[in-house]
C-alpha cells in the first residue's frame, strides 16, 4: 500500500514539475512573439519614415536643382533585415535627414512650401511613431534577455538553443538639434 | 454685485440656516424632559426642515458668488467660455469612455467649457455613488450611498492622434473600470519602460504601440510631476483623440461656504487656485504644442 502512496507522489511531483516546465517555456515563448510583434511596429515605422523621407527629397531636389553635390545615401529596405542592418538604414535615414535641413536653410522658399512644411510634421509624427516601437521592442528584449539569465528559465532557455537579443538602438530624435519651422 | 451685497445673501442664508438649528435644538431640550424620543424627532425634522427652508437662500448666495467671483476670473483665464454652474457633464460622456465604474448615482455642476492656449477643455464637479443597502436581523432595510468617485473631471483636445483607447490610472484610484466581463473592448496592462511609473500608475491599452507613442518618456515624467503636486488620485483616459482626466480629491470645486466670512483676496486666491488645476494640465503636458496634431 505503502509503495502504491510513494508511486502516485512520484508521478504528481513529476507532473507538477511538467507544468512547471511547460510554463516556464511557454513564458519564454511568449516573449519571443512579443519581440517579434515589436519588430514589426520597427518595421512599419522605419517603411514610413524611408517613404516621408524619400518624398522630402524629391521636393528638396524640385527646389535645389543646383545642389548637385549634396548626395543622398541610397537606403535599401527589405524583408528579414538583422537589427544591424535595421540599425544602418535608420542611421542612414538620420544622415539624408540631417542633409535635408542643410539645403532646407539655404531655399527660404521651400522652408516655406505648404508641402515641405506638411512632410515636416509627418517625419515628426513619424519618428515619434519610430521612437515609440523601439521602446516597445527594446523593453520586451530587455525581459527575454532577464528571463535568459534568470534561474531556472536560463536553463530552460539554454536546453531550446535561445540566445540574447539585439536591441534596436535609434537615437531619441533631438529635437533641438533639428529646426522645424511649422 | 458688491462684496457688501453678496455679505448680505450669505449672512441671510446663514441666519436661516442658524435660526432653525438654534430653533430645533431648544424646542428638543424642552421636550427632552417629557420624551426623549420626541426630543429626537424634533431635532431630525428640525434640521430637515431648515435645510428645505435654506436651499433658496443658500442658492441664491452661491450663484451670486459665483457670478461676482467665478466666472470674472474665469473670463480672465479663458477665451470662448461657457460657465453653468449648475449644469455639468452628461452621465453620458463618462460613460461612454467604458473606463469608469458609473455607480448608481451621478451628479454634477459647474460645467465649464473653454479654450486655453488654443485648446478646447471641458470640466465639470462630478460626484458618483453607489448604492448599498442592509437588512438588519429584524428585516429593516437601510439604504446607504457610498462614494465612488468625488472630484473634477476634465476633457482636453490631445495633441496627437491615435486609433487605441489608454488608460493610466493611479494605483489607489479604485473605481476605473476596464475588462469587465463580456465587454466589447480588450485592454491589455502595459509594462512601461519606466519602473517608477509602472510603480505610481497601472497602464492598459488596446494595443502597446500606442501606449509607449503616447506616454513617451517626457510625458511620464511630467505626469509624475503633476501627480506628486496634486492633492487626490488620478485617472488619466486617451481616447477619440481625447484626454480625459479624473481627479478623486472629495472636493467640490468653486464653493464658499456660508459660514465664512467673504475675503475677496482669500476667494479670487482660491478660485485661481482651481483654475490653476485646468491650466497646469495644458502647461505640464504641454498640450498645446501641435507639432503631431495634422494626421498623416
Amino acid at each position: 500500500m505503502n509503495t502504491v502512496y510513494i508511486l502516485i507522489a512520484i508521478a504528481v511531483i513529476i507532473l507538477i514539475f511538467i507544468i512547471w516546465y511547460i510554463s516556464l517555456s511557454n513564458k519564454l515563448n511568449r516573449s519571443v512573439i512579443k519581440i517579434d510583434e515589436a519588430l514589426s511596429g520597427i518595421d512599419v515605422a522605419l517603411t514610413k519614415r524611408y517613404d516621408v523621407l524619400t518624398k522630402m527629397i524629391e521636393v528638396v531636389k524640385s527646389y535645389a536643382k543646383h545642389e548637385k553635390e549634396t548626395l543622398f545615401e541610397v537606403i535599401k529596405l527589405r524583408k528579414d533585415m538583422s537589427i544591424q542592418e535595421r540599425n544602418d538604414a535608420n542611421r542612414a535615414m538620420d544622415e539624408n535627414f540631417k542633409k535635408i535641413n542643410i539645403v532646407a536653410e539655404n531655399y527660404p522658399e521651400l522652408k516655406s512650401s505648404e508641402n515641405y512644411k506638411t512632410l515636416q510634421q509627418s517625419i515628426a509624427d513619424v519618428e515619434e511613431h519610430l521612437q515609440a516601437a523601439r521602446r516597445l521592442y527594446n523593453s520586451n528584449v530587455s525581459l527575454y534577455n532577464q528571463l535568459l539569465v534568470s534561474f531556472p528559465t536560463s536553463s530552460i532557455a539554454k536546453n531550446k538553443g535561445m540566445t540574447k537579443k539585439e536591441f534596436f538602438e535609434a537615437d531619441e530624435i533631438k529635437r533641438e538639434d533639428v529646426k522645424i519651422d511649422l | 454685485m458688491s462684496i457688501e451685497e453678496l455679505e448680505m445673501l450669505r449672512k441671510k442664508a446663514r441666519n436661516t440656516m442658524l435660526i432653525g438649528i438654534i430653533t430645533s435644538i431648544v424646542i428638543a431640550i424642552i421636550l427632552f424632559a417629557i420624551s426623549p424620543f420626541i426630543s429626537l424627532f424634533v431635532i431630525i425634522f428640525g434640521v430637515i426642515i431648515t435645510i428645505i427652508i435654506n436651499v433658496k437662500p443658500t442658492r441664491n448666495f452661491t450663484l451670486a458668488f459665483k457670478d461676482t467671483f467665478v466666472l470674472k476670473t474665469l473670463e480672465s483665464v479663458f477665451t470662448d467660455l461657457i460657465y453653468e454652474p449648475e449644469s455639468g457633464l452628461d452621465e453620458s460622456v463618462i460613460r461612454n469612455t467604458g473606463m469608469m465604474y458609473m455607480g448608481d448615482r451621478y451628479s454634477s455642476n459647474d460645467y465649464i467649457s473653454g479654450k486655453y492656449k488654443n485648446i478646447n477643455f471641458t470640466q465639470a464637479d462630478v460626484h458618483i455613488e453607489e448604492e448599498h443597502q442592509t437588512t438588519d436581523s429584524n428585516g429593516n432595510t437601510t439604504t446607504t450611498w457610498i462614494t465612488i468617485f468625488k472630484g473634477r473631471w476634465m476633457i482636453f483636445d490631445f495633441n496627437k492622434y491615435f486609433k487605441a483607447n489608454i488608460q493610466v490610472s493611479q494605483k489607489g484610484f479604485g473605481n476605473s473600470k476596464l475588462n469587465n466581463w463580456g465587454a466589447k473592448i480588450k485592454y491589455k496592462k502595459v509594462m512601461m519602460e519606466d519602473q517608477a511609473f509602472n510603480n505610481i500608475f497601472k497602464t492598459y491599452a488596446q494595443n502597446e504601440h500606442d501606449a509607449f507613442y503616447i506616454l513617451t518618456p517626457a510625458l511620464m515624467e511630467k505626469i509624475k510631476k503633476l501627480t506628486s503636486n496634486i492633492s487626490g488620485s488620478l485617472l488619466f483616459c486617451f481616447i477619440d483623440n481625447k484626454l480625459h482626466i479624473g481627479i478623486q480629491n472629495n472636493k467640490d470645486s468653486f464653493e464658499h461656504s456660508i459660514f465664512t466670512k467673504i475675503n475677496a483676496e482669500e476667494v479670487t486666491k482660491e478660485i485661481s487656485q482651481d483654475i490653476k488645476l485646468i491650466t497646469n494640465f495644458v502647461d505640464e503636458l504641454n498640450l498645446d504644442n501641435d507639432l503631431f496634431r495634422r494626421e498623416v
